[in-house]
């Protein structure tokens, strides 16, 4: 299991001289300390050290990036056994992230889409904190069409692991998607 | 001279309906990113366009193709694909004829981006996912935040068909830009 390291702590005292990637108007609610917050937060670990803010976007630009994580779900077994959570992780990288939105899709095996209610989900930054409670899918992950909007962008620090769990209650083999909504900087 | 447009749109028009804060953000970005000063009062002539890109696929087949930003600076502001079903009937046993019908199990196709930078390396934007879940069905997926095409990439999409069926896929981006003719 992978071991989260203590992420770097961003100073939130704002500069209002700083620097911000002008696209952060549109993120949020368009307020300019929101995106000097969000630049200063994504560029964290990017530029050099003593690097002023107007030349941060020589060392990376901001990005938006699809996450994606996939479930592989056996059937629902018959009572009295019950379904058991299948696993899997996502790793921030060394730098930070921010999260958009999330959304969900179940198929069965010949491709049609099941309903997200009948999939609970459970998410956790182990070894203690609980994000996501279990609850349906449906509840905290959109569709396709209607994804779950973040109601303000969320914060992920860097090389932290979170950890997610679904359980099949529809009652037929099935594969799980999430696809995440990112920004990050990328360097190249 | 080019004739620039208001920011706020011409009285009456549509666009006068919009969040005006959100269309000046707009246009602010992708003024920005195209190096022009914010000295000026009125901001440029941004288009919007509506691209797309089409694959026909076999059933099991993968193809990718790319959109190389020109003319300026794009932002995507919007994407959403469709996908059809060519099935071939014969109502009448005597003639067989091709209909063009929605797939019902667009699940089955998956799509992944990646831009190659400058050092030749291939930088993933979007991993392998069901299509539905980028693109929706049919229906407008706004992007929520702008995803910038700028002068330098060349985007790269793959879309996979995991079904026995032969489909068309059509991948559609709304995009705005500042308008190449732009002269001051």
């Amino acid at each position: 299991m992978a071991v989260n390291t203590i992420p770097t702590v961003v100073d939130r005292m704002i500069d209002p001289n700083q620097w911000y990637d002008p696209a952060m108007l549109l993120v949020g609610n368009g307020a300019l300390e929101w995106a000097r917050w969000v630049t200063k937060w994504l560029y964290v670990n990017v530029p050099p050290t003593k690097c002023e803010s107007e030349d941060w976007s020589k060392y990376g630009v901001i990005t938006s990036f699809d996450r994606a994580i996939s479930f592989v779900l056996p059937a629902t077994p018959a009572a009295p056994e019950l379904p058991i959570p299948v696993e899997g992780s996502l790793l921030v990288n060394n730098r930070n992230w921010v999260l958009l939105s999330r959304a969900a899709l179940a198929l069965d095996a010949n491709g049609n889409s099941l309903p997200l209610s009948l999939f609970d989900v459970e998410m956790f930054v182990p070894p203690v904190s609980q994000l996501i409670e279990t609850q349906p899918a449906a509840n905290v992950f959109g569709s396709g069409e209607w994804p779950h909007v973040m109601y303000f962008p969320e914060e992920w620090s860097e090389n932290v692991t979170r950890t997610f769990a679904v359980t099949n209650r529809s009652g037929v083999a099935a594969t799980f998607y999430m696809s995440l909504k990112m920004l990050q900087v990328r360097q190249n | 001279m080019h004739k620039r447009t208001p920011a706020l749109g011409v009285p009456n028009s549509p666009r006068r309906l919009w969040n005006p804060l959100y269309i000046d953000n707009h246009m602010l970005t992708v003024m920005v990113e195209a190096g022009l000063e914010t000295k000026y009062n009125d901001f440029p002539q941004c288009d919007q366009w509506d691209v797309s890109l089409d694959f026909s696929l076999r059933p099991y087949e993968t193809k990718t193709d790319s959109m190389k930003c020109k003319n300026g600076t794009w932002m995507q502001v919007e994407r959403r694909a469709s996908v059809t079903l060519i099935e071939l009937v014969d109502p009448e046993r005597s003639q067989v004829i091709q209909i063009q019908k929605q797939f019902t199990t667009p699940g089955l196709l998956t799509v992944s981006s990646f831009i190659v930078a400058s050092d030749g390396t291939n930088e993933i934007l979007t991993e392998e996912t069901p299509l539905p879940l980028i693109f929706g069905t049919g229906e407008w997926q706004s992007s929520l935040a702008p995803d910038r095409w700028n002068s330098v990439d060349n985007r790269i999409w793959s879309v996979t068909n995991l079904s026995p069926f032969t489909v068309t896929v059509s991948l559609s981006f709304h995009l705005v830009r500042t308008a190449p003719l732009y002269i001051d």
